[in-house]
């Protein structure tokens, strides 16, 4: 195969027309192509590197968190050093633009919640598939969804908030919306009628400010590390007082639903058959080898990779069909 | 309508952190970089021998075992009976294998050379429980060895976090004696800032969470020093040289932690205890007392 002036080789002409329809759109939108413009370098003939060219990783960003981008320059420099690939993530501003760029394969791969997985899963089926998760510290590999209310509020249950109102995450949101709605559905709640109203709120931080504000009277967070029992050491409520946006003391959790199984690190399937492998293990490696790293993207020492699989996530993807079940014979709850 | 549905994918990426990080524009030291082209691989047997990719005396599982890594690696396996560890670890450090199961005493000789990259999860809940021993800034205390015999304050929010980290302590030789058991880290702390111990223990996790405080600009950590960070010793732990390509390693971790889920068979060869098999420090073998 021919050698491009910029060092793309062993592309194929779908490759290629893809690649120019995505720089004619990068083109036409000039605030996207800041900070983006790496070459790719000569890579061995016939390796599967230069079958890739390049690694494109898609996060969710968190607008609350101006430091999100900034968090993965290590995990770059990690898997760059590990494949000899250049390598390019993605900030999407919502939960859609990371399942539609894996589900597109405009990306290699990405990190999402669970029920974003099942939401790709729904379109491409094992084109894409969930490889690697975070366990914590604490030997966990789920979190919780819990309810939060103001601690000067009268909620002590969630039988109180009846006719109340809350602010969802997302409608991709595993612990923001799918999960919790149906544990509440199996305690014999329906969310669509049991709240007045409700809102979505585009992440965690922002429905826990629109309760602390008053927006509404409660919001759905996630929350980890930790159990109902001992208390959870890590989620939304403790995120949002560090960064100084609502006073923990202000925050009262009255309800939760777990576990739902961390968010995984989905890759495509149609990639050369050593990415896998070696994705797999260049991220297993990184909190003994590279603990800074690990903690630079907001991790706990202590915490682990782990492999995962399909079955992993099957009662996700089962949960976010039968929510879509709900939703197209009932309405939404909006 | 593929297209349509990558332009919007793409739309609705922020690119604000797109890019690379610095030196990814000059020829990649890795994809240049040599990758391993056999792996070999040792097991413990009554003699040593000559490393083979097939024979009747394999029982099933490593069989299944050369098949899998085979196929996954792309490269020929063959494994290497040696009548010792020693042995092994000294194949090791002489090229002429590329893994072996070792312990503290067999790597000793040649940890200049060769490193633990894997190791089976011992069984319990937490796994290795990384473990942190921090005193006050003005404390004459200065290493793990100067804190032993030591007043101590242990967190006990979580019983089963207080139990690793005291099985932890155990096994790099501190005594279970003269520990005082805080309700919750920040008493531990309280504790410790009170003079009611000299060392404070706790789980990395729990560290870290206490350090990063639980209000804007609140800096409970000033003041203190780290003095030890560790996680519980391995008993075994594969193998390899220092000088392991990094793709070869990432590949042989990522295809040996997953070997549980995708080829018990093979994994039982391998990880008898069939728990799983995860990374492991380079120190993961040596106990610090």
């Amino acid at each position: 195969m021919k050698q491009t002036p910029r060092g793309h080789n062993r592309k194929t002409m779908a490759e290629e027309k893809r690649v120019r329809r995505c720089l004619c759109l990068v083109a036409s939108i000039p605030m996207l192509l800041a900070g983006c413009g790496s070459d790719v370098p000569d890579l061995p003939p016939g390796s599967w590197q230069a079958d890739m060219g390049r690694l494109r990783i898609a996060v969710r960003g968190d607008e609350a968190d101006p430091d999100s981008a900034a968090r993965w320059d290590g995990y770059r420099a990690h898997f760059e050093e590990i494949t000899g690939l250049p390598v390019e993530t993605f900030e999407a501003t919502d939960y859609n633009g990371v399942i539609q760029a894996v589900a597109s394969g405009q990306v290699d791969m990405a990190v999402m919640g669970a029920a974003s997985y099942a939401n790709v899963n729904a379109q491409i089926g094992s084109l894409a598939v969930p490889f690697a998760t975070v366990r914590q510290a604490e030997g966990t590999m789920g979190y919780y969804s819990a309810i939060a209310v103001r601690s000067g509020s009268p909620y002590r249950t969630l039988a109180d908030l009846e006719g109340k109102t809350i602010a969802y995450v997302d409608f991709n949101s595993t612990s923001g919306y799918v999960f919790p709605r149906r544990t509440m559905r199996d305690q014999g709640i329906d969310p669509d009628t049991f709240f007045a109203r409700s809102i979505m709120a585009g992440g965690a931080t922002q429905a826990l400010v629109a309760m602390a504000n008053g927006r509404v009277d409660a919001a759905m967070v996630t929350v980890s590390a930790g159990t109902p029992e001992t208390g959870f050491a890590a989620g939304s409520h403790i995120t949002v007082g560090r960064r100084g946006l609502v006073d923990p003391d202000d925050i009262r959790l009255i309800w939760t639903a777990g576990t739902i199984p961390n968010s995984p690190f989905v890759i495509r399937t149609d990639r050369p058959k050593p990415f896998i492998d070696i994705m797999r293990g260049a991220l297993a490696m990184l909190p003994y080898e590279k603990p800074e790293v690990w903690e630079q993207m907001g991790q706990v020492s202590g915490g682990t990779f782990v492999p995962v699989n399909e079955a992993t996530y099957a009662g996700v993807v089962a949960l976010r069909n039968a929510d879509i079940a709900q939703r197209r014979s009932g309405g939404s709850g909006q | 309508m593929t297209g349509r549905i990558a332009s919007i994918a793409f739309l609705a990426l922020m690119l604000a952190a797109c890019g690379e990080s610095s030196g990814s524009n000059e020829a990649a030291p890795a994809a240049a970089a040599p990758v391993l082209t056999q792996v070999r691989v040792a097991f413990e047997a009554p003699a040593t021998g000559a490393c083979v990719s097939s024979s009747p005396e394999f029982d099933p599982g490593q069989k299944a075992y050369i098949e899998h890594l085979s196929e996954r690696m792309d490269i020929p396996v063959m494994l290497c009976p040696f009548a010792s560890r020693t042995e092994a670890a000294q194949a090791l450090a002489d090229g002429q294998i590329e893994l072996a199961l070792l312990d503290a005493a067999s790597i000793a000789a040649v940890k200049d050379v060769v490193r633990p990259i894997m190791t089976q999860r011992i069984p319990a809940d937490l796994g290795r429980v990384e473990v942190v021993l921090a005193v006050m800034d003005a404390s004459p205390i200065q290493s793990a060895a100067d804190a032993r015999q030591r007043p101590m304050i242990i967190p006990g929010e979580n019983s089963t976090v207080l139990a690793g980290v005291q099985a932890t302590l155990e096994q790099i030789g501190f005594a279970k004696t003269d520990q005082l058991i805080a309700p919750s880290r920040r008493e531990a702390l309280a504790a410790l800032l009170g003079g009611k111990g000299e060392v404070m223990a706790m789980q990395s996790a729990q560290w870290t969470r206490l350090c990063r405080g639980e209000t804007r600009g609140e800096t409970p950590c000033d003041g203190l020093r780290e003095v030890w960070r560790g996680r519980q010793p391995a008993e075994e732990a594969w193998s390899a040289r220092r000088d392991l390509p990094l793709e070869s390693w990432a590949r042989l971790l990522g295809i040996h932690i997953a070997l549980v889920q995708e080829n018990p068979l093979a994994a039982g060869w391998i990880a008898p205890a069939m728990t799983e098999i995860e990374p492991i420090e380079a120190t993961g073998l040596e106990k610090p007392l």
